[in-house]
């Protein structure tokens, strides 16, 4: 953590805070760490990968064809990430529109948690996009008839309110007071405005599948797709949450004064039990598409034992388990199921948008280990811009030069 | 891009004044074609020998009927001249039309498809007789397309 | 920051904005469309198709698709299903039982009346012309294949080997010759008349004549109503569940599929922010009269 004060050169500035105090040939070497290493060494494979698949087409770099046009960078970049990183848009209302202040403290990890995990996903996009040059073109011929229009003008809106979220972050690290104060006077307003957006967008991309109902699996096609979307991306974001914060208080932990630690585990334990209501409805409403679509009937078949693994084992199980440990008081358990609640995010994302897709086809979409590998480089760059940020700008701790609002 | 639009743009010119060309031609043909139009009294006319079945070249060259074999395996003319009164023996080109495009809802074969429908359902019920697309025309090294290319992306 | 009448009105001038931006419902017009009333259709006759796939040749050539990897004389393809791709706007299958003859299926866009590509194109492009026919726009497209996935029948292609210019590829029921009075190329060279080109309407009035004069049909137009109607529409003398047809498509266009929940986007634009708004105010009211227990717990 580094002393900020308005009145250092520059020099003295970008020493202090881009390079945390150390020399460059220092901070050079602070970075040999295995952690690095191993994501150095992805980088340098996975980057490469990247401009293989601009270079030379998505037909070199990945298995997609044209019956399954849709593969691993949608389902997993796009879909699930979008669907996981709705962190910041939970801990924003929750503190500031219902007045929770007792989450204070995670609002700022969860926007940038937010702002980043929109960033590489809306990146994954761009990189399976056939023209992503074009990505304009939308916003100038508005195909309003498409929900795709729909989750396109939402995402891009949406990662410029959260820009505007996290910037008094950045802005008191430069130490901006001017533009701090003006980004407070704006920033309910971006916080509904935002909201409106998250809405609007986690339901349509669920949405986006209902105008192809002879080619998703019975038991995922529903017209109540869009609202098992958004259910489901809020207890992912909130499962999310709490494994970021699990992890952001290990690895940062010299950030956070050790009475925080208490806070941290009644903060933990509220979400466990917020993710846990959000569980049930979310499976509520699972039972109530197949009984209004009349699609029980397919449970007794391979697809139907498939669905069971992803309904008992990825929302039940952690569902019980939530319950249990908030009865329990043990945050171990409740990040235990947060964990097991973000990979059921996962396996439904997969399943709608790639194994249940396309079912009755004859072809199956295998992910091409460049596929795999770009998707591991896009999660490997979030994760190195959080630690990046969050060694320098005031996320886990706030500056006392800056009173919280 | 536009470069691909010009070359397409020539060629379809090229392609299009040779299809004038083609266009006069058959039109001159058909001119004569249609001057064999069916009479009420049947006039005795020479049975042709071998005709030459050429205003359908698209993918294949034009075909080398045999009539006067045909002519021997018939029962009677009619067999093959059909929907017509006894005797009399129009041409396939007269009744049947050219175009392929259907106006109203009319039912008729187009000529393409009245000859192949003549010649082919005969020879499958008779067992023998050519079926195969070149036993009866060579298909053609540069095929002349009737109309214009069609330009991607409009 | 307390919430007093001028940022209240702030608010709402935003949600009104939201609300306005959200143009994401369907027209009235759109509901009430029955379609171009002239609009052209192909009826394929598949007792008549001999498999002899000169219309892929010739759709071949007119399009420029370069040379197939097999000839179209060949006839082991007709041993795998095949589907269109980028160089193959159109194939034909060949569906044998035992002691029936074989039956021979071509397939290509089915130029829907209301089709779900058109529906789903964020940039809008495609276009359902009124001549029936339903073209691709290579300037509009950013390559997001959501086109591809929508079509009920698999029919739109990638050009995924394309690593610049990539395109989507499909029938375009030759509408440049169409356009000039023309038929589309596969039509023009079928030897048996399996195709016919002509308005929409009167296709299916000799469809239904040929159904009703012979009674080896079966008594289905395909396409006539299934999605909502199509402009290609198929008869056949073999039942259509066992040539490869998905009989379960419904009659209902696919984009109505989608009009329900678009809906609801600029309802949820006006009402959520006050509904937000209010939220924030009864929030801020529990505050500082000392209701709420939170306020100040921490930094």
């Amino acid at each position: 953590m580094s002393e900020h004060t308005m009145h250092t050169t520059p020099r003295e500035w970008i020493r202090e805070n881009i390079f945390l105090g150390k020399t460059v040939g220092e901070y050079i070497r602070s970075l040999i760490t295995p952690f690095n290493i191993i994501a150095g060494a992805i980088l340098a494979v996975g980057i490469p990968v990247i401009l293989y698949r601009f270079l030379f087409g998505l037909g070199a770099s990945t298995n997609l064809s044209d019956t399954n046009p849709w593969g691993m960078w949608l389902a997993f970049d796009m879909f699930f990430g979008v669907a996981v990183a709705t962190g910041g848009f939970i801990m924003v209302v929750g503190v500031y529109i219902f007045g929770r202040d007792d989450y204070k403290s995670m609002v700022r990890p969860a926007i940038l948690t937010g702002f980043l995990g929109y960033f590489f996903a809306i990146a994954g996009l761009v990189i399976d996009l056939g023209r992503p040059w074009f990505l304009p073109k939308p916003f100038i011929y508005f195909g309003t008839a498409s929900v795709l229009f729909l989750v396109a003008e939402h995402l891009a809106l949406y990662l410029t309110i959260q820009f505007f979220e996290f910037l008094p972050a950045a802005v008191e690290w430069l130490g901006w007071r001017k533009v701090r104060h003006h980004l407070h006077k704006i920033h309910i307003a971006l916080i509904i405005l935002g909201s409106v957006l998250v809405m609007g967008h986690q339901s349509a991309l669920g949405a986006m599948f209902l105008i192809m109902p002879s080619r998703l699996h019975p038991l995922w096609y529903s017209t109540y797709i869009p609202y098992l979307f958004f259910a489901s991306c809020i207890a992912g974001g909130l499962a999310m949450l709490i494994v970021e914060s699990m992890i952001s208080h290990k690895v940062f932990g010299h950030q956070v004064e050790a009475s925080d630690h208490e806070k941290i585990h009644r903060m933990t334990m509220g979400l466990g039990k917020a993710a846990g209501y959000t569980l049930f409805a979310y499976f509520c409403l699972k039972i109530l598409s197949m009984v209004h679509g009349f699609t029980w009937q397919h449970l007794w078949s391979g697809w139907g034992a498939w669905l069971g693994v992803e309904v008992i084992g990825f929302v039940v199980l952690p569902l019980w388990m939530f319950t249990r440990a908030v009865r329990t008081d043990s945050i171990k358990m409740v990040r235990a199921a947060s964990i097991i609640t973000v990979l059921g995010i996962l396996v439904n994302r997969f399943n709608v948008v790639v194994i249940g897709l396309n079912w009755n086809a004859p072809e199956v979409y295998i992910p091409h280990w460049m596929e795999v590998m770009g998707s591991l480089t896009l999660v490997t760059l979030g994760v190195l811009a959080f630690r990046w940020v969050v060694n320098r700008m005031p996320v886990l701790y706030r500056l006392p030069e800056f009173p919280d609002e | 891009m536009d470069e691909r639009k010009l070359k397409q743009k020539a060629l379809g010119v090229v392609i299009a004044a040779l299809c004038l060309l083609l266009v006069v031609v058959m039109a001159a043909a058909e001119q004569a074609d249609t001057q064999a139009t069916p009479q009420a009294t049947p006039t005795p006319q020479p049975v042709p020998d071998v005709i030459e079945i050429d205003n359908m070249v698209n993918l294949y060259d034009s075909v080398t009927f045999t009539h006067e074999m045909h002519v021997e395996f018939a029962d009677s003319c009619a067999s093959c001249h059909h929907h017509s009164p006894a005797g009399v023996t129009p041409a396939c080109s007269a009744c049947h039309p050219k175009a392929k495009k259907v106006e109203g809802t009319q039912d008729k074969l187009s000529l393409k498809a009245a000859y192949h429908k003549q010649c082919m359902d005969c020879h499958r019920d008779m067992g023998s007789g050519p079926m195969k697309c070149t036993e009866c025309h060579a298909k053609r090294q540069a095929p002349a397309s009737s109309g214009n290319q069609n330009q991607q992306g409009e | 920051m307390a919430m007093n009448r001028r940022g209240f009105l702030k608010l709402l001038a935003g949600a009104g904005a939201a609300g306005a931006a959200s143009v994401a419902k369907p027209s009235r017009a759109s509901e009430e469309f029955e379609g171009y009333p002239d609009r052209y259709g192909v009826l394929c006759d598949i007792s008549r198709c001999i498999g002899c796939r000169s219309c892929e040749q010739a759709c071949n050539q007119v399009n420029n698709l370069g040379a197939p990897a097999e000839s179209f004389d060949n006839d082991k393809v007709f041993e795998t299903k095949r589907r269109t791709s980028s160089t193959a706007h159109t194939v034909v299958n060949k569906y044998q039982k035992e002691n029936r003859p074989p039956a021979f299926v071509k397939t290509q866009c089915m130029h829907c009346d209301e089709p779900a590509c058109f529906s789903a194109c964020l940039a809008k492009a495609f276009d359902k012309t009124p001549e029936g026919a339903v073209i691709w726009n290579e300037h509009k497209c950013i390559g997001c294949r959501y086109c591809m996935q929508a079509c009920p029948f698999y029919i739109p292609a990638y050009e995924y080997d394309n690593a610049f210019t990539p395109r989507v590829t499909k029938c375009t029921m030759c509408y440049p010759r169409i356009k000039d009075g023309g038929v589309p190329a596969c039509v023009e060279t079928c030897p048996m008349d399996a195709l016919i080109f002509g308005k929409r309407s009167e296709l299916i009035t000799i469809a239904r004549k040929r159904i009703i004069n012979d009674s080896e049909y079966v008594d289905h137009i395909y396409g006539e109503h299934e999605v909502g109607g199509t402009s290609w529409m198929y008869i056949s003398k073999q039942p259509f569940e066992e040539l490869g047809f998905n009989m379960h498509l419904g009659t209902t266009a696919l984009p109505k599929l989608t009009y329900g929940y678009l809906a609801t986007i600029p309802v949820m634009h006006i009402t959520l922010p006050i509904i937000l708004a209010g939220f924030y105010v009864i929030s801020k009211g529990r505050k500082v009269s000392g209701k709420d227990e939170t306020k100040g717990v921490q930094k």
